[in-house]
């Protein structure tokens, strides 16, 4: 076995002190390397856990530690520089900031984490080597990111995501606007990507279909004690 | 990271340049608004009080001080009473007094007043900064029926020096008792002064003796005895006088004489303390446009705020993306912040411009239709004071929507809402 990545127990949390608990989840381990399909229909917790890995949020009780940093000890401002050298993101649609162009979105994580800068010789070469493949030809480079279909959209999203390999990439329902043959290759090019940077790829997703292509998959309905 | 914050908001701005322009644009002019009514509140009360320069005393009959100095330096309004020439010359001859130029008016041509005065007039009278009367065309009067017109009233009615014209009695425009006892001669034209003299036709003391040769009920003499530049007439009154003094010391010591005057009442005025009086009573008009251009920069300033506030709501996107990559909450805050002041920046540097270029082509028509001389090709630092105040109020204003934007993206998180 690997070494832990992300480690929960008794991790409990809820918005407000008078409101339920929306994440109750006694034990779960994502491992260095790993490629993890979380279920997460809506209703789950699935948002509030995301909040948790990404730092957004501290929890009320139980441990998260996170690259053997406990969560717990970070302040929020600390939690935010955590998530930016040590995460990325890709969301559901519209990923990208409308002002910057494709390759200036692709570098602005870099803008916000000094690690993940250092860690790159030239920045805007490693961009421009994931953009290319992930498929979007060099002729998109300079453009707004409206005029590029939105299945190029998703994989700009992901090459953002991915500059200055970071130790962990959440993908929160990345492929929600594709149809079924982009939805596939999709995941494919991501894993790829994923493997060769170092990264452990998490990917939550409320089809179940999807569960097929990972190595492993994390019922959240089942997993979160919530209201049990 | 700030220098990140900064060319992010700068992109953004960029991204929606219509609403950004339209939002500096609307500031801009409420700035402009703000700097011009206070230039001209400043250039006003300037030119006000430059009517007349190194004037010690005005002398007149007793009545009030505003009376006395509305009359004789800016034909407004009709004296209360005249003053005897022996009581002139009696003032005139005080040792304090340097120089003394007698006042009659109460006659008009077209509207215009006219002024009977002597010689001295044009040595010692002095406007703005002790300019000195200049002649534009022609020269002094020298005999009875000549006339000195100014600059406004030459150019009003078209006037060139060797036309003959008839004075009126009365200040009314329109008077039907013109004096038909003598044709006079224009000799002479002033430079434009941006004071009343401009509007002023001059002539002699024994001129307008000479036209109302039995005149004394009020009315017109019953047959109109003809004057002639060969007879001399005696001047019997005034109506006020200015004084010049050897030493402004004495300002007191003659001031108490005139009042003290026993042979008729006569009052003096240092009209430094007549304007200050004047002043307090047109200021109030001032104070009102200083505050509704004040109003006009907070409505400025609030339809930012308006626009700001609803590109929040689409760009709530924008602000859970930029956390996800790292940014903190305080970023997000930094962002909107760095925009108002980019914006109220903008508007403040578009609002100087917008200054220079409209008192470029303002200042001459000011300065030719109401003798305001605006000084606006350099900004003072009063100007500088302002735009500062405008800029830390705009900022203050962009919290509004800047901790909204905080207050959202700590609520939001993640989410992406829209």
């Amino acid at each position: 076995m690997t070494e832990p990545l992300i480690r929960l127990s008794e991790l409990k949390f809820r918005w407000k002190p008078d409101l339920p608990l929306v994440i109750d989840i006694n034990e779960l381990t994502i491992h260095k390397g790993e490629k993890v399909f979380i279920y997460g229909p809506s209703g789950s917790g699935k948002t509030t856990l995301l909040g948790l890995f990404g730092g957004v949020i501290s929890p009320d009780s139980g441990s998260l530690v996170i690259l053997g940093q406990d969560m717990k000890k970070l302040s929020s401002g600390a939690r935010d520089q955590f998530r930016a050298d040590h995460i990325g993101f890709i969301f559901q649609q519209f990923n990208l900031i409308p002002y910057l162009n494709v390759l200036e979105n692709v570098l602005l994580p870099l803008k916000f984490s000094n690690s993940k800068q250092r860690s790159l010789a030239n920045s805007t070469d490693e961009a421009r080597m994931f953009l290319s493949r992930l498929d979007i030809p060099e002729g998109h480079f300079k453009k707004k990111v409206y005029e590029l279909s939105v299945g190029q959209q998703q994989r700009v999203a992901a090459a953002r995501a991915m500059i200055g390999s970071p130790e962990i990439v959440i993908a929160d329902e990345p492929t929600s606007a594709l149809d079924a043959d982009m939805r596939d290759k999709f995941i494919d090019v991501l894993e790829e990507l994923a493997s060769s940077c170092g990264s452990t790829l998490v990917f939550v997703s409320h089809d179940h279909s999807l569960s097929k292509l990972f190595d492993r998959k994390i019922d959240l309905p089942a997993l979160n004690q919530k209201g049990r | 990271m700030l220098n990140n914050i900064f060319r992010l908001t700068l992109k953004s701005m960029l991204n929606r340049k219509v609403t950004s322009a339209l939002t500096i644009f609307s500031v801009a002019c409420s700035i402009a608004i703000l700097l011009t009514v206070r230039k001209m509140k400043d250039a006003a009360r300037s030119s006000f009080e430059s009517t007349i320069s190194d004037v010690d005393l005005i002398l007149g009959a007793r009545s009030s001080d505003i009376n006395l100095m509305l009359y004789s330096v800016f034909r407004i309004g009709n004296a209360t009473n005249n003053i005897t020439w022996q009581s002139y010359q009696d003032i005139a001859s005080q040792p304090e007094v340097d120089w003394i130029i007698p006042f009659q008016l109460g006659d008009s041509h077209k509207g215009f007043r006219v002024l009977g005065t002597n010689l001295s007039y044009f040595e010692h009278f002095k406007f703005g900064k002790g300019q000195a009367l200049q002649f534009s065309a022609g020269k002094k009067f020298s005999q009875i029926n000549e006339v000195v017109l100014g600059s406004e009233v030459a150019k009003k009615l078209s006037y060139p020096v060797g036309k003959t014209i008839y004075l009126s009695h009365g200040v009314s425009e329109a008077s039907f008792q013109e004096h038909k006892e003598l044709q006079f001669v224009v000799t002479g034209i002033l430079q434009p002064t941006g004071t009343p003299v401009d509007r002023t036709v001059h002539t002699s003391l024994e001129a307008i003796e000479a036209i109302h040769r039995g005149w004394e009920s009020g009315a017109p003499p019953l047959e109109a005895q003809a004057a002639s530049t060969s007879e001399t007439y005696a001047i019997n009154q005034i109506t006020s006088a200015m004084i010049g003094l050897k030493q402004k010391t004495a300002v007191f010591k003659v001031l108490r004489y005139i009042n003290e005057y026993s042979e008729e009442p006569l009052q003096g005025v240092m009209p430094g303390v007549a304007f200050m009086q004047l002043w307090n009573i047109v200021g109030v008009v001032e104070t009102a446009f200083v505050a509704v251009s004040y109003l006009v920069l907070l409505s400025g300033l609030i339809s930012m705020v308006t626009a700001l506030l609803s590109s929040l709501a689409e760009r709530r996107r924008e602000m859970a993306i930029l956390r996800a990559l790292g940014a903190r909450p305080r970023d997000i805050l930094l962002l909107l912040l760095v925009e108002t002041a980019a914006l109220v920046s903008f508007a403040a540097l578009l609002s100087s411009l917008f200054l220079l270029l409209a008192m470029s082509f303002l200042s001459p028509w000011l300065a030719s239709e109401f003798g305001i001389h605006l000084n606006l090709t350099e900004m003072n630092l009063d100007d500088v004071k302002i735009l500062v105040f405008v800029i830390l109020s705009g900022m203050l204003a962009g919290m509004i929507p800047a901790l909204n934007a905080y207050r959202n993206s700590l609520a939001d998180g993640l989410t992406i809402r829209t």
